[in-house]
């Protein structure tokens, strides 16, 4: 059940096996069903996530009622939404199993007491956010710069069997194009590849 | 989007004493799992909530692992035997969970103790104790965790209970 976490962590910092039972104490195992939300727009988000198995989306749903992705989080990968997380302030948007899913979720008092006792995981989500911090830069560039094609083809090459897991109107909404520009896209990148 | 609720594993729930609970939470439209050996008994109790609540979301399960797996709350009563390897199955799964113990006001068994056990078996559980009246929907609330308190008094409060009083330690 955390062998997945323990394997990130250790691919970032070391962490004694001590620290890592201490660690297991404080995650909440949580399975949950393909469709089901484990936040919902208005709530606050109590926990931040590690996806052992399956795949989460995040969206905020805007007034006229159409779907906006966020994120696609997938195995090994963490999910919250930070500032409601961290702030205790009401999310603005959602986050929802496209498939069935295995999380790991920490509270905001067990993360504080966890990073209090392990210095080691202190590093570790220092990178991590880190990390976070310049792709989440680099996607807004992205946003401005880069063009519909080349936003499509950044998305298959970080998340190579994504197509085979999301439904396309999701993939168009994470890019911020319509449905009908990204069939044309993949449309005139097969035509190449022909 | 509504707000998310908790979902709720009730292990031996079906004892007419406790059906109130089980329906007005089910009405309050939180989504419950019932893990029991006997589905058909699980079964009657689900159709009966469904007629009178056709949005309510029920599931029944045999393996009290993946239930408590899915659960974010776990309820047991006062009448279920805390058998040591049913306890070793859903330790892992229900840490940092709520785990309420259910019994009537009036209880003669000795809840304390029993509750004392339980909260051994499960250490990084938050156990809180819910004493019913099987008369009035009124309960009283116990535990050492002020959070699961409040969590638990949220949720019955919510189901339509008034909740009498909350004492922060576990109680007789």
């Amino acid at each position: 059940m955390f062998e997945l976490l323990q394997q990130k962590i250790t691919e970032v910092v070391s962490i004694s096996d001590e620290d890592f039972e201490f660690c297991k104490t404080l995650f909440q195992p949580k399975k949950l069903r393909k469709k089901r939300f484990i936040l919902g727009e208005g709530d606050v988000c109590k926990y931040t996530i590690f996806l052992e198995k399956g795949l989460l989306r995040s969206f905020k749903v805007d007034e006229k009622g159409a779907e906006h992705v966020l994120q696609f989080s997938l195995e090994g990968w963490w999910c919250a939404d930070l500032y409601s997380f961290f702030t205790g302030v009401p999310s603005n948007y959602n986050i929802e199993a496209l498939e069935d899913c295995e999380l790991l979720l920490i509270t905001k008092p067990s993360w504080d007491i966890l990073l209090e006792r392990v210095p080691a995981l202190e590093r570790y989500f220092r990178i991590l956010i880190q990390n976070n911090l310049i792709v989440t830069q680099r996607r807004l560039m992205g946003s401005f710069s880069e063009t519909a094609e080349e936003k499509y083809n950044n998305l298959i090459q970080a998340f190579p069997d994504i197509l085979q897991r999301v439904p396309q109107h999701m993939i168009a909404s994470y890019i911020g194009i319509s449905r009908e520009t990204l069939s044309r896209i993949r449309g005139q990148m097969a035509i190449r590849k022909e | 989007m509504m707000a998310v609720k908790q979902t709720i594993a009730f292990i031996d729930a079906a004892d007419g004493l406790y059906t109130v609970l089980v329906k007005k939470l089910a009405e309050a439209n939180y989504p419950l799992l019932f893990i029991s050996n006997d589905g058909h008994k699980y079964q009657q109790l689900t159709d009966q909530i469904k007629s009178e609540s056709p949005n309510a979301d029920i599931s029944i399960t045999d393996c009290a692992e993946e239930g408590c797996w899915e659960a974010d709350i776990i309820a047991l009563f006062d009448n279920t035997t805390l058998e040591k390897k049913l306890l070793d199955r859903i330790r892992v799964v229900a840490t940092q969970k709520v785990v309420i113990y259910i019994s009537t006001i009036n209880t003669t068994s000795p809840t304390l103790n029993k509750a004392k056990e339980l909260q051994q078996m499960l250490p990084n559980s938050k156990l809180v104790q819910l004493f019913h009246n099987p008369v009035r929907l009124e309960l009283l609330v116990a535990g050492a965790s002020q959070e699961a308190i409040d969590l638990v008094s949220v949720i019955f409060e919510n189901a339509g209970f008034t909740i009498t009083e909350k004492v922060k330690s576990l109680r007789h």
